[in-house]
Parts: C-alpha cells; structure tokens; sequence
C-alpha cells in the first residue's frame, strides 16, 4: 500500500478540496486506485441501504410519537428494600454533610480510596440521568444507577441510588438543595465486611448543626413526571 | 414537545436503526438503542443547535447508551481500546445467534468488517459525514477515522479483487 494512502482516501472523501489535491493525484496510479476506493463505496452502500428497507415497527414509531407514561424504572435491588422508609421509620439522624464530605467513602473496611470524579458524577447523574440509566466514571471504576425519584413533604426531589464502588455496592438516598446540589442523605450497604444491610449515615460534624428534618417521602415520580424535573432543572426543589 | 421536532425523529428512524445495527449486530438491541436514545433526544431537544445536523446529535446518543450498556454488563467496549481494535476482526458478533440474522441482511462485505471499520465506512462512505463530524459521533480522534476507513477500504477492495477473480479464490481469500 502506498505511503500517501491517508491523503489520497482524504482527497476521495473531499477533506482535501481544491486544484492542488486534483493535481497530486492526478497520474494513472492514483486514478486507478481512486476508481478501486469508489468500487469499494459503492459496494459497501449498497449493502448498507439494504438496512434502509426494514420495515420500522409501528411500535417504535408511536413509543416516539406518544411516549406513554410509566413508572420510573425501579432496578431490583436487594439492599434496596426499605432504604428511606427505614430512615424515616427509625428517626435517624439524618445528616446532611458538605460536598465535599458527603462523598467520603462509606465505611468500608479494605476499600481503596473514592475514586477521583465520584462527587462530580454523582452530581451530574442525579441532575441529569434518568432512573433506571446508569453512568459509569471514564475508567469504569464507579457506575451510579438512579433507581426512583420523589418529593417529600417540602416539596424537595430526593432520588434514591445504587452506586458501584472498585466492586463493592451501596445504595442511598441524595437531595437536591437550593443551590442545585445533590446532598447525600443516607448511604447503605457495601462490601459484605460492612455487615450487609447496616444502614450507613453520612456524618460532619460541621453539618449536624444544620441537620434538616428527615425527608418524608410524599410520593414518587412517574416516568413523565420524572422526566420534566429533569427537563425543568428540577425546579422548585431545595431543602 | 415539539411535534416537528417528533416527526424529525420519527423521519430519521431508518438511519438510526441503520446506525444502530451497525453498532449492535442485532436488531432487536437496535431498536431497543434507538428508542432510548429518542425519548432521550425529546427530553434534552433544547440542547440540539438548530441548523446542526440531527443525525448526527442522536448518533452520538446512541454510541454514547451503547458504551454505557456495555459498561453496565461489564463488558470493554473494543472500540476503547484503539491499539487494538483495527486489526480485529469482530469477534463480540461471532458464533451469536444474531449473526445468523445478520448474515440475512448485509452483504458479506459488511459483515466482515469488525464494528469500528463499518461503523466509520457508514458514516463517511454512505452518509457522506466529514471526518471531524464521524470523530465526534464515534468519540475518537480523526486519525482514528482515517486509519479505520482505510482498513476497511482495504479490506473491501480485497474482497472485490477476489471476487473478480473468481469464486474459488475467493473462497479462499474469504
């Protein structure tokens, strides 16, 4: 294969206009390979447009033209069961910590470190990510699965979530504040060394003082509803 | 809801699954794929910059849910790992029930190509994507995109020439 292969592909896909490129390739060598690159095109969209010919489910069309309303994507979760009704039930101190310690790492004996970027992917997921859509950190060490949404009494959006940690789970509970940020409210679970399904609080000294009432779940989302909080930026919403 | 930006969609379905299959292998996850990556597109359609193609605003959607799910199943998306996916073949497709399907559907040209190379002949060869524009939907860097095309070019051509040639030499190019 010749040296100049990248050009002379670049030159056949118009990324190299104008009379310079004509005139490079312009000798019986490059015509020839020119002609095979088109052959080749060719070949390959016709058996590319063959996929254009089947037939589109109705279905598919009306889940587009007319979203139905469903609930939230609910993930089964072992841990899962009970996370914010044993909260509330039990009147545990909830307490909200800072950013920037809400995202220590639970207690979790041989756990490495949190890894870089949770706080900031854990944010943007609760913001952005619809339940049941998981997002994972860049190098795959982290992944956060929102799985419900709902709104307390004070009309706050709290979402409950499961969060994959170097291999080890836990599930939680995070509240949007005012100023837009997810505080983390409740953590729970982890590696089995934690003692299964110990409830875990995230804890600040600083923040106790201001410890808010725990949450009392007033009623989840729907699909739709979910969707347009996240549409709308979750307005309305604060602790 | 826009309902021209709905119809937009929906006048783009063919493509996308088309994108999709291509990604997938199996139309089953294909439609699956673009469904997500609609009501996904419908909830966000303020973040498309109008007079930007949308085409390639949902592609990107899609090969983003694809490496998510492929994350979630704890499964190496080949295509991160760009030492070494351009000499592969596409192994993630082989012996799958699917492919049996697939094989009904494309041609032997596409099917032997691994799914970075048709991914990339898609997007420049049939869609006429510039190479910045491919770079962006599939998140890799141009060159990335060059050395793809002209793997799968060469591949392609190869599989002409022996055709040409004649059905037993190119069964055993095959």
């Amino acid at each position: 294969m010749r040296d100049d292969i990248d050009e002379l592909m670049a030159h056949h896909d118009g990324e190299l206009p104008g009379q310079d490129a004509e005139r490079r390739f312009d000798d019986p060598e490059s015509r020839e390979l020119l002609g095979k690159l088109a052959k080749a095109d060719k070949a390959f969209a016709s058996a590319a447009d063959e996929l254009l010919d089947i037939p589109v489910p109705s279905k598919l069309v009306d889940a587009i033209r007319q979203p139905q309303p469903k609930t939230a994507e609910i993930i089964p979760f072992p841990r899962r069961r009970g996370i914010v009704g044993l909260a509330i039930a039990a009147g545990l101190a909830t307490v909200i910590a800072t950013n920037t310690q809400l995202f220590q790492p639970p207690a979790n004996p041989g756990a490495d470190a949190q890894p870089a970027g949770y706080a900031a992917l854990l944010q943007e997921t609760m913001e952005s990510v619809p339940s049941g859509e998981m997002r994972s950190s860049d190098d795959g060490s982290v992944s956060i699965l929102p799985m419900v949404s709902f709104k307390t009494d004070a009309a706050t959006y709290c979402r409950e979530f499961m969060s994959s940690q170097n291999g080890a789970e836990f599930s939680g509970v995070a509240c949007r504040d005012r100023a837009g940020s997810w505080t983390l409210l409740s953590q729970q679970g982890g590696a089995s060394a934690s003692g299964g399904d110990a409830y875990r609080v995230a804890e600040s000294r600083e923040a106790k003082a201001e410890a808010p009432q725990t949450p009392n779940r007033a009623a989840e989302l729907s699909y739709a509803e979910e969707q347009e909080a996240i549409r709308s930026g979750w307005k309305g919403s604060g602790l | 809801m826009s309902s021209d930006f709905t119809e937009d969609l929906v006048s783009l379905l063919p493509r996308l699954r088309r994108f999709a299959l291509t990604l997938t292998g199996d139309l089953d996850q294909a439609d699956d794929l673009v469904q997500q990556a609609c009501e996904k597109a419908l909830l966000k359609q303020d973040q498309w910059q109008v007079g930007t193609r949308l085409d390639s605003w949902v592609y990107r959607i899609i090969q983003n849910l694809h490496i998510d799910q492929l994350r979630s199943q704890g499964r190496r998306s080949e295509h991160l790992h760009e030492d070494s996916v351009d000499e592969l073949v596409d192994a993630g497709s082989k012996g799958l029930p699917e492919r049996e399907n697939m094989l009904s559907v494309l041609s032997r040209i596409i099917d032997e190509l691994p799914e970075e190379q048709r991914l990339v002949m898609l997007l420049v060869a049939v869609e006429e994507h510039s190479y910045r524009e491919a770079a962006d939907i599939l998140m890799i860097p141009v060159g990335t995109v060059m050395s793809r095309l002209a793997r799968a070019r060469t591949r392609i051509m190869a599989t002409l020439e022996a055709a040409d040639a004649g059905p037993e030499r190119g069964k055993e190019n095959a």
